[in-house]
């Protein structure tokens, strides 16, 4: 103990610099890594708030006439980073009635819910099923054709008669009468079928002959998982990829391009910066770690003129003055632990540096020739 | 008498090189720090950019409507009171005004797209001679007789160029009220006047609609009145007495009306902005970009362009393309709205300047979109290009034109200060969909965090002081304890330790700001490239603002230094060694 303070009290000054500069670096690395992350968390919460909608649009300018064909829609509505997608389609068909049959203008739907919201349609159960084996229908279509709910009908294309000579299957539906249709713009010929039923390969549009002209999504909305809004640009690349030159992709990304991307650079900015502290830090305290040991030379040099061998100098300067630097660093953390978090990580980046310039420098004291090391202090 | 003689700089110099490191690792020392407060102060500042920029999006952005709209024309084409402007322009808590222009232009080489919006225009209407393919259908609604009949066109007589060609088929629905369609046979040669079929989102297809009116229908409908004789007798056959007519017009107005139609193939309504971000459809994201990006207030005065994605995709140009816009003296004036075509049947008779090629820096286009009722909308031939300076010609405000911003900080003010005083005025204010009550809190806090930046600085700033009075003092105090023992003159000794310091602050400066430079340009200003231009400082800027923050900071140093060296000399020499 007397030890180390004879050793500091020698020259305080430079070991004091050394405790000084340390305490300021970490305590400021410290502080920008708090800010960092508290930052990040309005960030997330920023973010969460940020809902990036988006629409698939047919670039002619005629969004009316939408017709998405099924291949890309599909591989839009199974991305990953897609949420609460919306997708309509529309096709014309025929019932089979008691009377023979009727046409009927076909929905297709992945979200009933949200589709009888768009449409002014009132549900009266509150879980709708949209299971491929149900049909949605107006009750005054079913008493025009004296159906009634639950009853089993029959739907087939149209083109494909009855009676005609047809290799594809009609499709049997159980009538579902959840749906209230009248303050809805619809006629009473409409009905709303599942999306699964209605892009299902072996069944309803893909019928030969119809894929051309039905196969097509007429509307395709979702929104961004919030999860990924800040990484919407390659979100929006992949779409884009995805459609051809008769899409367009419309996104509400204003506050992403405006908000969440701004505040994801300032944070990236922030951890440069952070970067920039501690290489300031490294270096510093390795100078500073120069000057710790250089100041030991006077006393190198007296014990190498009474004979004391190298590599136990060497030893003993090391022990010394590396005990030294672990204390103050040691006590150092302890009392900035009780102002900020401290990562214990950082002290082991930058010790580590300054006991290899400290060993370096003894190494080449050790070894210097004696009558040179002797020549340095005639300056 | 001056005994003694003072040392020469060059021995001076020498002195200290005599061990260099001990500069060198001063001045590594001094860059250090001062890159390192440096990098805080930029830090701050761009920072205090990015929290502001991101502040504006949020920005109230609006125009003023009059409460009650008197008179035929719709309110949002109504002319803005001055007096109303004049509260807008004093008023302090309003950020941003600008009122855009709207010039007719031409593109060279270049079609128009084939559209309508809001506004019938002279080259909607089509003139042909062609035979009857087929009649689809008859039917009687109310005081009409319907025909949808299609036709194969011989020759185009007067018509958009690029909408319907020689040979083409056309479906025309004719609306009757004189008996014509009762003699309407297939096979047989007619000339027809025709208007396009109008589409929501006014496209202009081959579907067209022919109207023959009576007397009494075209009496009640004022527009009609103006060109009544284009709303009756518009097929016919053709025979020698009217082979050279369309409808009712006599040979010199049939001969116009082809002229004129040919004369708006290359128009365009060129709406001249300060900043795209402040129109309230840009804002509530119905009008999006599809790539590249708007005008904002940087591009004042450049030749830059942003066209309709109809625009750009029937001519194949793509953002980063250019082409050669000439403006003319006027725009036209259709009940209040802006056009940079006349008004239908009227004569285009704006003059036009010189081309000047103009870069293509954004393609927009709608999520929705209504050709008839969109009034804060802009049409498909609508081309946006910056204006040359921020001055606002007032009196051609109207609500349309007009775009106000009132920052974040100041909404709740001006709810309370400036909005009854427009109210007063006969206006209310119509405004964007702002989320800002939303995320205020989370920026708040993040403002408050940057200013922490400047906190670290000063505090880096206090240590460098420190560090390096205290560094001078351990290298270079035997020069000072020699000069003392050889009771040298004050300057001499306190140069013992000016001189190295002058030297290693200078030193230092020239590592430290070109390194500062090398940071600001790859990391920070690489980071926040979403930030106008205008509002990030130069290279050049940056340095000079970093040698001056250096040379402040130096200067301070010294001046301590020298106290500090006032006081070391008050000490006796053996205790100071």
């Amino acid at each position: 103990m007397n030890m180390y303070l004879k050793r500091i009290g020698r020259k305080p000054l430079i070991f004091i610099l050394y405790i000084i500069l340390s305490a300021v670096g970490i305590y400021s690395i410290s502080y920008i890594n708090h800010d960092i992350k508290n930052i990040r968390e309005e960030y997330k919460d920023i973010k969460s708030k940020t809902k990036i909608q988006c629409r698939i649009l047919s670039s002619s300018g005629s969004h009316e006439n939408n017709r998405i064909v099924p291949e890309i829609g599909n591989l839009i509505l199974n991305l990953n980073e897609v949420n609460k997608a919306y997708a309509e389609a529309f096709a014309q068909a025929k019932i089979s009635t008691k009377d023979g049959q009727t046409a009927v203008g076909v929905y297709a739907t992945n979200d009933i819910e949200i589709f009888a919201l768009k449409n002014n349609i009132t549900i009266e159960n509150k879980n709708p099923s949209n299971t491929k084996d149900i049909v949605y229908v107006n009750k005054n279509f079913l008493k025009k054709n004296q159906l009634s709910g639950n009853s089993k009908l029959k739907m087939f294309t149209e083109g494909f008669d009855l009676d005609g000579k047809r290799k594809d299957p009609l499709i049997d539906l159980t009538v579902n009468t959840d749906l209230d249709f009248t303050k809805s713009n619809f006629s009473e010929n409409i009905v709303i079928i599942s999306n699964k039923l209605f892009f299902d390969k072996d069944l309803f549009l893909h019928s030969k002959g119809l894929e051309e002209f039905f196969g097509h999504y007429t509307k395709i909305e979702f929104e961004i998982n919030d999860k990924y809004n800040d990484d919407f640009e390659r979100i929006e690349k992949e779409i884009k990829s995805i459609l051809n030159k008769d899409y367009i992709l419309y996104s509400t990304s204003r506050d992403y391009y405006n908000v969440i991307q701004p505040l994801k650079d300032k944070i990236n900015l922030q951890e440069k910066l952070l970067l920039i502290t501690k290489i300031s830090l490294i270096i510093l305290t390795s100078l500073i770690s120069f000057l710790l040991i250089n100041r030991e030379k006077e006393e190198i040099l007296i014990r190498r003129i009474f004979g004391e061998s190298g590599i136990k100098i060497l030893l003993t300067v090391f022990k010394n003055t590396i005990s030294l630097l672990f204390l103050s660093q040691l006590l150092i953390y302890l009392l900035l632990k009780q102002l900020i978090e401290v990562d214990i990580l950082l002290l082991l980046q930058y010790l580590p540096l300054n006991i290899t310039v400290i060993i370096i420098y003894l190494i080449l004291i050790t070894r210097k020739k004696l009558i040179k090391l002797y020549q340095e202090f005639g300056a | 008498m001056k005994v003694y003689k003072e040392m020469e700089i060059y021995k001076e110099i020498k002195i200290l090189f005599k061990k260099p490191w001990k500069i060198l690792l001063l001045s590594l020392i001094s860059a250090i720090f001062s890159l390192a407060m440096l990098v805080l102060i930029f830090q701050f500042m761009l920072d205090k950019k990015v929290v502001n920029h991101i502040e504006d999006n949020y920005s109230k952005v609006a125009t003023l409507m009059p409460i009650e709209n008197k008179g035929k024309n719709r309110a949002e084409y109504k002319k803005i009171d001055l007096s109303a402007l004049k509260i807008l322009e004093d008023s302090k808590l309003i950020s941003d005004i600008d009122v855009r222009d709207t010039l007719s232009g031409k593109i060279k080489d270049y079609k128009s797209v084939n559209s309508y919006f809001l506004f019938p225009q002279t080259n909607h209407v089509i003139a042909f001679d062609g035979r009857i393919e087929k009649i689809l259908d008859k039917t009687k609604m109310g005081d009409f007789n319907i025909a949808n009949v299609r036709f194969k066109i011989d020759t185009v007589l007067g018509g958009k160029s690029s909408w319907i060609g020689d040979g083409e088929g056309v479906s025309v629905l004719i609306l009757d009220q004189t008996g014509l369609i009762n003699n309407l046979d297939k096979d047989r040669k007619y000339r027809v006047l025709a208007v396009t079929d109008l589409k929501e989102m006014g496209i202009m297809d081959k579907s067209l609609i022919s109207y023959n009116l009576n007397r009494e229908s075209i009496e009640k409908n004022n527009f009609l009145n103006k060109n009544k004789r284009l709303f009756t007798n518009t097929v016919f056959e053709i025979n020698e007495s009217n082979k050279n007519s369309i409808s009712n017009l006599s040979e010199k107005e049939t001969r116009y009306l082809i002229e004129e139609i040919k004369k708006l193939d290359d128009v365009f309504s060129v709406r001249l902005v300060k900043d795209m971000n402040l129109i309230l459809p840009v804002i509530n994201e119905v009008m999006f970009l599809e790539s590249g990006r708007f005008i904002n207030k940087g591009d004042l005065d450049k030749n830059f362009c942003v066209v309709s994605l109809n625009f750009a995709k029937k001519n194949n140009l793509n953002a980063g393309d250019e082409i050669d816009i000439s403006l003319a003296d006027k725009s036209y004036d259709i009940d209040g709205y802006p056009s940079g075509y006349p008004e239908f049947f009227k004569a285009l008779d704006a003059k036009y300047g010189e081309y000047k090629t103009y870069k293509i820096i954004g393609i927009y286009s709608y999520s929705s979109f209504n050709s008839k009722e969109s009034s804060f909308l802009y049409g498909h031939n609508d081309i946006f290009i910056p204006k040359i300076d921020d001055i606002n010609n007032f009196i051609k405000a109207n609500p349309y034109s007009l775009s106000f911003k009132v920052n974040v900080k100041n909404m709740t003010t001006f709810d309370e200060k400036v909005l009854p005083l427009l109210e007063k005025e006969g206006y209310q204010v119509f405004e964007s969909s702002n989320k800002w009550s939303q995320v205020e809190g989370n920026f708040n806090s993040i403002a408050k965090k940057s200013i922490r930046n400047l906190f670290y600085a000063l505090l880096i700033f206090l240590a460098k002081i420190f560090v390096i009075i205290t560094g001078i003092n351990l290298l270079f105090k035997n020069e000072y304890i020699i000069r003392r023992i050889f009771a040298g003159p004050q300057k001499h000794i306190k140069a013992s330790y000016l001189k190295p310091f002058i030297i290693s602050a200078n030193l230092g400066n020239l590592l430290s700001i070109p390194l500062l430079i090398f940071i600001y340009n790859k990391f920070m200003v690489a980071n926040i490239k979403f930030l106008p231009e205008s509002q990030i400082p130069s290279l050049m800027l940056a340095a000079i603002l970093a040698l001056v923050l250096s040379l402040i900071m130096d200067i301070i140093i010294f001046i301590i230094l020298n106290i500090y060296l006032n006081s070391k000399t008050k000490k006796n020499i053996i205790e100071v060694m």
